[in-house]
C-alpha cells in the first residue's frame, strides 16, 4: 500500500517539476508571431516557387507584413487573390515588373543540324552528357522537354519542330524552367522589353550557320542600329539594363539570320532581313 | 594450411568473358599523318595552354605549339612538319569555348623529327629528368590525362615509397599492354629508371592480368640488369586496373615474400605512361602522338596503332578499315566509352582507344524494368556504393542526398552496376546525369552572384 502511496507522490511531484519547466520555457522562449500570419498563408498560393524573390509563400508572407514586399510581388496569384491580400493587409497592391520565361535558341529541326541520333534516355539532362545530344551546335536546345515536365503551369510546350514554345500569359517567372535546362537557355525577363536574342553561341563568323541557320554571328548590326539599348557580352548582344525608353524596331531590321527578334504581345517577330529568301539574302550581301 | 583464399582487397567488380591473348595484340602499326590536324589547347585535365605560334607560320615536327603557363597545363608541341592553317575558337566541354590549332601536314615530307637532347635516366639528375618530362608535354595515358609532371610533383611532396606500374587493360578488348610490353619493353624499363629516380623510390611494382602475366615475366627476365619491380599477376576482374582499386589490392598484405605497404605510400603510373616517359626521354621526343586501341566489329583492321596527336577519329578508323556506317562509334571502351556525336572531332593526348561498333553487334537492351530490390548492383559495385538507391534518388532528381548522403561523387562510372542489373536499368547512364545536374546546381549561385 505504502508502495502505491509513494509512487503516486513521485508521479505528482515529477508532473509539478515538469509542467514548471514548461511554464518557464513557454515564458522565455516565447516567439511573437503576427496574428495575421496563418491567414496570410492560406491567401497565398502556396506552391513554394519563388518567382517573388523569396524562399516560398511563408518567407513572402513575413516579407509582406514587414512591408518589404507588396501583394504584386507574387507573380502567380491572380489579381483577385492579389486584391484579396491587398485587402487583408490594407495596404495598395502595389506594382510589379511582369516577367516571363524566354528561351535564348531558335534552332528547332528545320534550323540547327544535327550530327548523330541521340537514342539514350529522352531526357535533355541525360542526352547533355553524352555528346552534347548529338547537335552541332553544342549550345542550343536539346528538344526533350525537361522543361515542359519541370513547368507547373503548362504554360510550355514542345512544338513539333522541337523547341519549347512559352505561353507567355500563363508563364508565372517561377523558374522552374531556368532550373532544368542543362544548357542554361530560359531567362526570367521583364514582359515589356521587347528585344530578345534567340542565340546562345558564342562563337563568331559565318562559319557558325553550318551548324545552324539562325545562330547570331556577332556581326553586331543590331548594335550599331541601337547602341543605347544592346551590347556585345559573350559575342551575342545582350539589353542594357535600365537603358530608358522603348528600343527602336528596327534595331532587328537587319540581322541577317533573324536570331534576334522582336517580341509583341507575346508574340516574336524577326526582322525584315532574315525573311528574305536565302538566295536574296546571299545576292544583297555579294552587292 | 590456408583454408580460405586471401579476401579480395575489394567486394563487387565483374568477371568479363575470359580473354587468351593473340599474337596481333602485341603490334603496334603506325597511322599516316591525316592531311589535316585539329590540336586543341586543352587535351589534357587542367588548364588551357598558350599559342605560341599564329596563323599562316611554318611548323615542324616536335616544335613547341603551345606552352604551359599554369601548374595543370602541359606544352603542346607539333605532330606533323607542316603550317598552322588558323586558330579557331571550339566548344569545349569544361570551359565553354577553347581555342584549336589547325594543322596542315606538308604532303611528301619525310616528317623527319627533329628532336630535342636525350635523357639518359642514369646520368641525368632527378631535377633534370623532371623538367625533361614537363618539357615533353606528357600527360597520363591510363584514361585520366592529366600532367605526369605535376604527379609526380605531388608524388614527391608526400613522399611515396612505392611506384606501381599499372599493367591491366582499363577496358575489355583493348590490348595497349601486351604492345607495350613486347614492343616497348625497352622503354618501359627505361620510364621505370626514370621515374624511380625522380621520386627516389627504390621499391617498384608491376601489376598485370593473367593475360599478359608470361609477357611481363620474359620482359623482366630478359631485362640487362639493376633492380627489377616486383611482378604481380592478378586473375581478370573489372575495373580492378582503377588506379585506387589497384593499390587497395597491391597494399593488402605480404605476398611472394613482398611486405606490405600503406596504400598512400605508393603512387600509380599506367604502363603506357611509363612506356611513353623511356622513350620520349631517350629520344629526345616530345608527346606529339601515342598508342591507341581501335577495335570492334565495324573495322576490319581492328588493333594498337600509334597516331600522331590532332588525327581526326574518322581518319583513324577509315585507316583500320572502317566498314560504312557502323552503329556507332565510342570514344574509350566498351564499359566507359562515350558515344561520339561527330567523327571529325580530334584524337588528343591521353585517349585510350575508340570502339566501331557494328550494326547488330550489341545485343538489343530491352525497355528498363522497376527496380526488383535483387541487391545485385550492390554486390557489383566496387566501391561498396548502393546504386539502387541512387537510382531511386536520380529519378525524382535529389542530386543533394545522391552526393551527401550516397557519395555519388566517389562514383568512378565503371558501369558495373548498369551491366549486372536484370532489370535493364542505365543506372550508370543516371549517375553521370546526376552529376552533370549537381556540378550545375552548385555552379548556378555563382552564376547569379556574377550576373
Amino acid at each position: 500500500m505504502s508502495g502505491a502511496l509513494a509512487a503516486g507522490l513521485a508521479l505528482a511531484a515529477l508532473a509539478v517539476v515538469l509542467s514548471g519547466v514548461l511554464l518557464l520555457a513557454g515564458r522565455f522562449l516565447h516567439v511573437d508571431e503576427d496574428r495575421r500570419m496563418e491567414k496570410l498563408v492560406s491567401l497565398l498560393p502556396g506552391i513554394n516557387c519563388g518567382a517573388c524573390g523569396q524562399p516560398g509563400c511563408r518567407a513572402f508572407a513575413e516579407a509582406l507584413l514587414s512591408g518589404e514586399a507588396v501583394p504584386a510581388g507574387c507573380s502567380v496569384s491572380s489579381a483577385k487573390a492579389r486584391q484579396r491580400v491587398a485587402d487583408f493587409l490594407d495596404v495598395p497592391v502595389g506594382e510589379a515588373e511582369r516577367r516571363v520565361a524566354r528561351l535564348a535558341c531558335a534552332g528547332d529541326r528545320n534550323a540547327a543540324r544535327f550530327l548523330a541520333d541521340y537514342q539514350g534516355e529522352p531526357s535533355c539532362a541525360a542526352a547533355a552528357v553524352v555528346g552534347d545530344g548529338g547537335k552541332a551546335c553544342v549550345w542550343g536546345c536539346l528538344g526533350l522537354g525537361d522543361c515542359e515536365r519541370s513547368c507547373d503551369f503548362d504554360a510550355i510546350e514542345m512544338s513539333p519542330s522541337g523547341l519549347p514554345v512559352v505561353d507567355e500569359a500563363k508563364c508565372t517567372a517561377c523558374g522552374d524552367c531556368v532550373r532544368a535546362c542543362p544548357k542554361d537557355l530560359f531567362s526570367i525577363v521583364p514582359e515589356l522589353q521587347p528585344l530578345w536574342i534567340a542565340c546562345n553561341n558564342p562563337l563568331e563568323g559565318n562559319d557558325l550557320l553550318e551548324t545552324c541557320k539562325v545562330a547570331c554571328t556577332a556581326c553586331e548590326r543590331c548594335i550599331r542600329d541601337a547602341p543605347d539599348w544592346l551590347t556585345l557580352k559573350r559575342n551575342l548582344p545582350v539589353p542594357i539594363e535600365g537603358a530608358k525608353g522603348r528600343p527602336p524596331r528596327s534595331a532587328i531590321d537587319r540581322c541577317p539570320t533573324g536570331a534576334i527578334i522582336w517580341i509583341e504581345d507575346g508574340h516574336p517577330q524577326s526582322g525584315a532581313s532574315a525573311r528574305l529568301p536565302r538566295v536574296l539574302r546571299a545576292r544583297q550581301q555579294t552587292t | 594450411m590456408r583454408v580460405f583464399g586471401r579476401r579480395p582487397a575489394f567486394s563487387g567488380g565483374i568477371r568479363l568473358p575470359a580473354h587468351q591473348r593473340r599474337e596481333a595484340e602485341a603490334t603496334i602499326r603506325q597511322l599516316p599523318f591525316a592531311p589535316r590536324l585539329l590540336l586543341p589547347l586543352r587535351q589534357h585535365a587542367g588548364a588551357a595552354s598558350t599559342a605560341v605560334v599564329r596563323a599562316g607560320d611554318e611548323v615542324f615536327r616536335g616544335q613547341l605549339l603551345a606552352r604551359a603557363d599554369n601548374d595543370s597545363a602541359v606544352p603542346l608541341h607539333a605532330p606533323a612538319t607542316g603550317h598552322v592553317l588558323r586558330i579557331t575558337e571550339q566548344p569545349d566541354a569544361l570551359a565553354g569555348t577553347v581555342q584549336v590549332i589547325e594543322l596542315a601536314a606538308l604532303a611528301g615530307d619525310t616528317q623527319e623529327y627533329t628532336g630535342g637532347e636525350s635523357h639518359d635516366p642514369d646520368r641525368c639528375s632527378a631535377d633534370e629528368l623532371l623538367a625533361a618530362i614537363h618539357e615533353a608535354g606528357i600527360v597520363g595515358l591510363g584514361g585520366e590525362a592529366g600532367s605526369t609532371h605535376r604527379r609526380l610533383v605531388h608524388a614527391r611532396e608526400r613522399a611515396v615509397r612505392v611506384l606501381v606500374i599499372n599493367g591491366i587493360e582499363g577496358e575489355p578488348g583493348f590490348s595497349r599492354v601486351p604492345a607495350m610490353l613486347a614492343r616497348h619493353g625497352a622503354d618501359v624499363l627505361a620510364g621505370l629508371r626514370c621515374l624511380r629516380k625522380v621520386l627516389g623510390v627504390e621499391r617498384a611494382v608491376l601489376a598485370v592480368e593473367t593475360p599478359d602475366g608470361a609477357a611481363a615475366r620474359n620482359l623482366l627476365e630478359a631485362a640487362p640488369g639493376g633492380t627489377l619491380p616486383a611482378l604481380r599477376v592478378l586473375p581478370p576482374r573489372y575495373p580492378q586496373g582503377a588506379a585506387g582499386l589497384l593499390v587497395r589490392t597491391l597494399a593488402g598484405g605480404a605476398v611472394d615474400g613482398h611486405p606490405a605497404f600503406a596504400a598512400d605510400e605508393a603512387v600509380v603510373f599506367s604502363l603506357a605512361t611509363v612506356a611513353e616517359v623511356g622513350r620520349m626521354l631517350s629520344g629526345g621526343l616530345a608527346m606529339t602522338d601515342q598508342v591507341i586501341t581501335l577495335a570492334g566489329e565495324g573495322l576490319r583492321e581492328p588493333g594498337n596503332y600509334r597516331v600522331p596527336l590532332g588525327t581526326p577519329v574518322g581518319f583513324a578508323l577509315e585507316q583500320a578499315g572502317m566498314r560504312p556506317e557502323p552503329d556507332r562509334v565510342l570514344a574509350g571502351g566498351p564499359m566507359r566509352g562515350q558515344a561520339l556525336a561527330a567523327l571529325d572531332r580530334p584524337i588528343v593526348k591521353g585517349a585510350t582507344g575508340f570502339v566501331a561498333v557494328a550494326a547488330g553487334e550489341t545485343a538489343d537492351v530491352p525497355a528498363s524494368m522497376p527496380c526488383i530490390r535483387c541487391g545485385e548492383c550492390v554486390a557489383a559495385c566496387p566501391l561498396e556504393l548502393h546504386p539502387a538507391e541512387l537510382g531511386f534518388l536520380a529519378r525524382r532528381d535529389e542530386w543533394q542526398a545522391m552526393v551527401e548522403d550516397f557519395h555519388l561523387d566517389r562514383c568512378f562510372e565503371c558501369g558495373c552496376c548498369a551491366y549486372v542489373c536484370p532489370s535493364h536499368i542505365p543506372l550508370v547512364q543516371m549517375f553521370r546525369t546526376a552529376k552533370a545536374q549537381w556540378r550545375r546546381a552548385q555552379a548556378r549561385p555563382a552564376v547569379e552572384a556574377a550576373t
